[in-house]
């Protein structure tokens, strides 16, 4: 019985956290036509969702802060190992994926530049924060719960996280290309999380790889 | 019975959001039937207004084209009748092989295109649906991209997608009067791109069909 909880509450999040964007590309649009607006309204949407997911993992997202706080050199260490296997393997993955096609590049990078030029703030507040948390609940969360197994839970949710980060811009065959490196910071994600069973280290991890590619935008590369 | 409730009402929301969706998608279908059918001689060609209770349709055959527009009798539409709005050479459009601004011609890499260009440019006092034949260049069951070229802002803008040729003719709806293109694979550097929501879908039910043989194969152990 506590299996199919388990899973039906699984299920409902994670149809949550795919309905309520497209939920609100449904209607935003025709509530207002500011980019700005909208983004706002949707981080408010978003917001409430984080909080919603936070209540129903209360007791397990406490457990593992306070194991961080405990002893959060061990974690933090970790969590930097993690990262540069995340930065070192994207590199080469997107450098073998150039050779072999030179006019690859990330499907969704013109649009988020795009976002990031026109509403610097939210964008940050946005991604270093909502999406950071729930699509570590989603993705780590969620699926280790019900996956028993770590190899297959470790690929399975890379995969669909690598899907689930480019897969609504995804046209052709050619686009596929494009989920392989997502599919790999999802696996180094699980990885992290299953290894040391707290979900603050998947979180430390992203957080260091957001502020390593806000670094690259600050910079101008 | 705490635990219970979380889980009804995440269960909840999620069965709301796809009730939504189902019902969002059911209220777009109609039917109507035709009452008064019009033939109207203007500026050299024939134009042919065919009345129903809820639209006005006005094909046009000129010597090279042949297209129309259908207009919902909402009340904008009554206003703007009721403003003297006249069927006269703004209906008129032309199509051309290529996209004459070379700033926006550079960022489609795919040069099977066809541009709109509308004679009249600016808002239109009601949605339109323009139906046109585009035998002479797409086959039978293609699937199109709609773009707007909006010289102003020097990019390109995402209108519509899943635009099938059927019968030689296609249909797409616009807001406004300008230059328009379709093409057969997306614009990369477009904004608003769509979001393969198909795809998404299909990766959903994988995702829950994978949860659901875990908790089962888990139970069975």
């Amino acid at each position: 019985m506590k299996n199919i909880n388990t899973l039906i509450k699984g299920i409902s999040v994670f149809l949550l956290y795919i309905l309520v964007p497209y939920v609100l590309d449904m209607f935003l649009p025709g509530i207002t036509e500011s980019t700005t607006i909208e983004l706002l309204y949707r981080f408010i949407f978003m917001f409430l969702l984080l909080l919603f997911f936070f209540l129903i993992y209360k007791d397990d997202i406490i457990k593992d802060i306070k194991a961080f706080i405990k002893s959060p050199g061990k974690i933090l260490l970790k969590s930097l190992l993690f990262f540069l296997f995340l930065i070192i393997g994207i590199m080469v993955i997107s450098s073998v994926i150039y050779a072999i096609n030179p006019s690859f590049e990330y499907t969704n990078s013109g649009l988020i530049d795009s976002l990031f030029q026109k509403n610097f703030f939210i964008m940050i507040i946005y991604v270093f924060f909502l999406t950071l948390f729930t699509e570590q609940i989603v993705f780590r969360k969620v699926f280790r719960d019900i996956i028993k197994n770590k190899y297959f839970f470790i690929i399975f949710s890379g995969i669909i996280y690598g899907i689930f980060q480019v897969g609504y811009v995804i046209t052709g065959i050619n686009d596929l290309c494009t989920i392989i490196p997502f599919a790999y910071a999802g696996m180094i994600l699980s990885t992290s999380y299953e290894k040391t069973d707290n979900l603050v280290t998947p979180c430390l991890v992203y957080l260091f790889y957001d502020l390593f590619l806000l670094s690259g935008i600050l910079l101008g590369l | 019975m705490k635990k219970n409730a979380s889980l009804i009402i995440t269960s909840l929301l999620a069965l709301s959001l796809i009730s939504l969706i189902v019902l969002k998608i059911e209220i777009n279908r109609t039917n109507d039937e035709i009452f008064e059918k019009e033939y109207i001689g203007n500026f050299e060609d024939t134009i042919t207004k065919t009345e129903t209770e809820k639209e006005i349709t006005y094909e046009i055959i000129d010597d090279k084209l042949t297209y129309s527009w259908t207009f919902n009798k909402d009340e904008k539409l009554k206003q703007a009748l009721k403003d003297n709005m006249e069927i006269d050479m703004d209906l008129k459009l032309s199509i051309l092989p290529n996209i004459q601004n070379q700033k926006l011609n550079n960022m489609v890499d795919n040069k099977d295109l066809l541009v709109i260009k509308f004679n009249h440019h600016g808002s239109l006092p009601t949605k339109a649906k323009i139906s046109l034949d585009v035998s002479n260049k797409y086959q039978n069951g293609e699937t199109l991209y709609l773009y707007y070229l909006n010289e102003e802002k020097d990019q390109i803008e995402y209108i519509d997608s899943g635009i099938k040729v059927k019968n030689g003719k296609v249909e797409f709806t616009i807001e406004h009067c300008s230059d328009y293109f379709l093409t057969g694979s997306i614009v990369q550097d477009a904004v608003n791109n769509p979001k393969n929501i198909n795809l998404i879908i299909i990766v959903m039910v994988i995702v829950i069909i994978v949860l659901i043989a875990s908790t089962l194969f888990q139970n069975k152990k």
